[in-house]
């Protein structure tokens, strides 16, 4: 799955990290949420797509990486299938259709979001935690770190995976059965590596003097647009969308 | 048993770059394969490759049975020993692919310790080590032994002489050396000086071209052309004049030292 940042300047880059945010998850509600069929979705997905292939992004390697989640898209596929009476193609379509549009709107975004674009959006998301006294911008952190660490938590179990083989195991030769047996084995150096990790950044983040709920300044500026007006317009007509399938 | 490993019009490729283009030609068991060749040739690739890690490649690699099948029979010391590594304890990274063969228990334990005692890391003290705590040239050992301890068909070693001294890189010349008498062992170097004998299988990467050499001819070709391999001032020197000769010594003094006694 796409969930580093590609640098680049096409559309989406050039968005408010606060309209491109809460664009990114008006369309994952949508998919997630909206009681039209297969076919209007698809439509949308296209439309998402498009929009992805004029910001100048990888769409080709990103569909590629689809295959990555094949077993999940098959799982949804059996269970939306025998939703009504017997298997029926067109539940699963949709079910396949839903998982897409989430799996590519999340990517699109977090590779066209910088990091100081992520905790602007996650800071903004979660200002009203303070009113709870709760540390909203530590919050916004440890969301942007998570997301951030996902391509790297992905690395690392490739790179066991690899020093598994590298000394004799048979990883992923049998069938489906086996090859979901044969991850198991991952599982505890890959948590125990994870965890090693983050003790690492919090002691890298503490050596260049970060500080707990300190008071903070902002290096980066970002300001609106006219095609901001376009995508939360856009997003807008998304939501009331998603919220009209309902009637 | 593996006696071959064959290359059939084999090419790699580096998102998109053609790194070696239709290389034949075989490694063998018996005799110590190296691949030699400038940074960024495709050395490491190649081994990535019948690891089966390296996904742009064509062509063909067989063995003795037919087409060559990597999983579970092969071993690869990755150039940096830290990637190996994902255990908590020396021991554990040992014992590793020992216990993916379902060996007895007490078997497994008595032959880690005793493989790595031969790595010369005494077990009372390093078996129970966290891996990442050791020194470069201790992390290579452990690497080293963590890939060879179930003696897989096809040892695949990528700089392995990196972070040893001068009498660990001896010992593991040693190692290999007698490993090699009935597994294909292939060893990526950019030292190959010290595994060099006259029967030493020789792979040359460059300009995406393999060539094969065998130990005598790359020293001739060496002795011949400087550029081609810088050999030690001191072996150019006492070897340059028997050029012609059909077996070149080994590069140490007491290789030499015993060639010119018999061609004086």
């Amino acid at each position: 799955m796409l969930t580093g940042y590609q640098p680049g300047t096409g559309l989406l880059y050039r968005l408010n990290p606060l309209v491109k945010g809460f664009s990114a998850l008006v369309l994952i509600l949508f998919f997630s949420l909206n009681r039209f069929g297969a076919m209007q979705m698809s439509g949308a997905l296209a439309g998402v797509l498009l929009i992805a292939l004029i910001s100048r992004l990888p769409v080709v390697d990103i569909i590629l990486s689809i295959k990555r989640i094949a077993f999940l898209l098959l799982i949804v596929a059996l269970v939306q299938g025998f939703r009504g009476n017997g298997f029926e193609w067109l539940f699963a379509a949709e079910g396949i259709v839903r998982i897409l549009g989430v799996f590519l709107v999340a990517g699109f975004y977090l590779a066209t979001s910088p990091q100081a674009e992520l905790m602007h959006f996650w800071e903004v998301v979660f200002r009203p935690l303070k009113f709870f006294r709760l540390p909203a911008r530590e919050l916004a952190l440890v969301m942007v770190i998570a997301v951030r660490f996902l391509p790297v938590m992905l690395s690392e179990i490739d790179r066991i995976r690899m020093a598994q083989i590298a000394r004799g195991a048979k990883i992923g030769t049998g069938g489906w059965l086996s090859s979901a047996a044969s991850l198991m084995p991952l599982m505890i150096p890959t948590i125990s590596q994870a965890l090693i990790r983050a003790e690492e950044l919090a002691e890298a983040m503490e050596a260049r003097g970060y500080r707990v709920s300190a008071e903070r300044t902002r290096y980066h500026q970002f300001g609106f647009a006219l095609q901001d007006v376009f995508a939360a317009v856009g997003a807008a007509g998304v939501f009331i969308a998603t919220v009209l399938s309902f009637f | 048993m593996t006696s071959f490993l064959q290359f059939n019009n084999l090419s790699l490729a580096f998102s998109g770059k053609k790194i070696i283009a239709g290389l034949s030609g075989r490694f063998i068991s018996g005799k110590l394969n190296l691949v030699v060749g400038r940074a960024g040739s495709g050395k490491s690739s190649l081994l990535l490759a019948i690891a089966g890690f390296h996904k742009e490649c064509q062509g063909e690699i067989l063995d003795d049975q037919g087409r060559f099948t990597a999983a579970g029979n092969i071993s690869l010391a990755f150039q940096n020993p830290e990637s190996l590594f994902f255990n908590p304890t020396v021991g554990d990274e040992i014992e590793f692919a020992l216990r993916m063969r379902a060996l007895p228990e007490n078997e497994i334990t008595d032959r880690s310790r005793d493989w790595l005692a031969k790595w010369g890391l005494p077990p009372e003290v390093y078996y129970s080590k966290h891996p990442l705590e050791l020194s470069g040239g201790e992390k290579r050992r452990v690497a080293l032994a963590a890939c060879s301890v179930f003696l897989p068909r096809v040892i695949m070693l990528d700089e392995p002489l990196a972070g040893l001294d001068f009498k660990g890189q001896r010992s593991l010349a040693d190692m290999l050396a007698v490993i090699a008498s009935d597994h294909v062992v292939i060893v990526v170097t950019h030292e190959p000086e010290i595994f060099l004998t006259d029967d030493t299988n020789i792979l040359l990467l460059s300009e995406a071209n393999g060539t094969w050499f065998s130990g005598s001819e790359f020293l001739r070709r060496s002795l011949e052309h400087e550029d081609f391999y810088p050999l030690p001032a001191w072996y150019r020197q006492a070897v340059g004049p028997f050029i012609k000769h059909a077996a070149l010594p080994a590069v140490n003094a007491s290789s030499v030292a015993d060639f010119l006694q018999k061609v004086r």
